[in-house]
């Protein structure tokens, strides 16, 4: 798949494209299903105009991506953060996973089109997705080089082949569940970020695979709007910055209360990342030193890596008995034996009393949740 | 696993391949708690291979498993069977369900 486009999309980056274009009207404050692409009718998008949108300044834009094709679904997942940090929404209805999922032409019909309606700050647009609506947003931004400030990646990491590095421009903020199946791209991920020094968040909530819940939108948008005010792309708002610091700080404390040293870790690293330059960090600073010296967080990284590794155990016969379905070469009895695994598998996730094998099985189990 | 006994099967519908969606929705029963979707997605693997009976039977557990979207039935493989009395009078029991 050749994700090249800046050849389309370079053309319509360009000023004069939305002066000689007035704007559509669109209502402000709700979702709107569907608006149909001038230059390509068969692509259409969902909508989310902030309620304070006007036409006389410009304005950040995420544009998202659903593995089904549900643009009002990917917008309405975003909304509530797009409300409150006053960004526009746009999600295709057309970009689907699959072989014929026609991703690029349904990013490049979505952009030229609000490009050329609505008035948009041309060094804060981004791009999001789900599953592989994210690898789509991340693979879209690695081919069209600075065209995106950054990407929201849920619930999948970097397309296959594809992967961080010195020419990454785009900022990552990604949010995966804690018992999705693609946990363990995330745990390879991390160290490649922070070798490259790429800023970067990776939000764990508690759930599946599927769409982040609206606060871990909330926290993607804000870190973005943090990211851009520490580039200058917006206006530092030193107020929020503090609030954010603050509410950081108190997520790590209350993760080190639970006992997830690692995790608190990693929060306090994060903290000191994105926030030097811009506010104090030495309390930060501070206890990601004390941590990494202690032994907790250590020990609890070491449980990953084997968490993972179980994973792939349980994963990997079965994996390659189901490939062998379209080869023609699964016998029946084998057949059999996949589908006694996949029920034992969910049987276990549901008895087990450790939450963490817990979590290492319903990863390999993988419920759509379809 | 179970998503990419999913999304294989998915796959295979969309290149025409029946027998291998059926062999995949088989695996996709064994652990999902959606058998409403199974049901209907195999209704249309049957469909597409020219087998009216078991595509009705797969049509009748998924309404009994109280899926029935609204325009489930549209999709190409039932195409075959429009004019067909059986078909239309179970679009019709369908239709019924998904607007009460």
């Amino acid at each position: 798949v050749k994700w090249k486009w800046t050849a389309v999309a370079i053309p319509v980056l360009s000023a004069w494209m939305w002066a000689q274009n007035l704007p559509a009207s669109a209502p402000v404050g709700k979702i709107v299903p569907k608006i149909v692409c001038t230059t390509n009718e068969k692509q259409s998008y969902a909508l989310y105009l902030p309620s304070t949108f006007s036409a006389n300044r410009k304005w950040p834009v995420i544009y998202v991506f659903d593995p089904g094709g549900r643009g009002a679904v990917a917008v309405e997942t975003v909304r509530a953060a797009a409300e409150k940090y006053a960004w526009i929404v746009v999600g295709s209805n057309n970009s689907k996973n699959g072989p014929q999922g026609g991703s690029i032409e349904a990013a490049q019909a979505m952009w030229v089109d609000t490009q050329q309606r609505f008035p948009l700050d041309e060094s804060r647009r981004y791009f999001a997705g789900m599953s592989g609506g994210a690898r789509v947003a991340v693979a879209l931004a690695l081919g069209c080089h600075s065209c995106v400030a950054g990407v929201i990646a849920n619930a999948a990491g970097f397309p296959p082949n594809a992967s961080p590095d010195r020419d990454t421009k785009f900022v990552y903020f990604a949010a995966v569940g804690n018992a999705d199946m693609n946990y363990p791209e995330f745990v390879d991920l991390r160290p490649r970020l922070n070798a490259l020094g790429i800023p970067y968040r990776i939000r764990i909530f508690d759930g599946e695979h599927g769409w982040a819940p609206p606060e871990a939108w909330d926290e993607a948008l804000n870190w973005m709007d943090i990211q851009a005010m520490a580039k200058g792309l917006a206006p530092r708002d030193a107020a929020r910055i503090d609030k954010t610091l603050s509410d950081d700080l108190v997520k790590a404390r209350g993760l080190e209360a639970k006992h997830d040293w690692l995790l608190a870790l990693r929060e306090y690293q994060a903290i000191n990342r994105d926030f030097t330059g811009l506010a104090d960090t030495t309390v930060a600073k501070n206890r990601a030193a004390e941590l990494e010296k202690e032994k907790e967080p250590a020990k609890q990284e070491k449980q990953e890596k084997e968490d993972v590794a179980k994973q792939n155990r349980l994963l990997s016969g079965p994996s390659t008995q189901m490939e062998m379905i379209a080869s023609g070469n699964l016998d029946s009895a084998v057949q059999r034996d996949l589908r006694d695994t996949i029920a034992a598998l969910k049987h276990d996730a549901a008895r087990t009393s450790n939450e963490g094998e817990r979590l290492v099985l319903m990863r390999a189990f993988a419920d759509p949740g379809i | 696993l179970l998503i990419q006994a999913f999304e294989s099967s998915q796959r295979s519908l969309e290149q025409k391949d029946f027998r291998d969606a059926l062999r995949y929705l088989d695996l996709a029963a064994a652990g999902s708690d959606n058998l409403g979707w199974v049901h209907f997605q195999r209704a249309r693997a049957y469909a597409g291979s020219g087998d009216k009976n078991h595509m009705l039977d797969e049509l009748k557990l998924s309404l009994a498993a109280d899926f029935h979207p609204p325009t489930g039935l549209d999709a190409n493989e039932f195409a075959a069977y429009r004019e067909d009395p059986q078909f239309q009078a179970l679009n019709s029991e369908w239709r019924k369900a998904s607007n009460p």
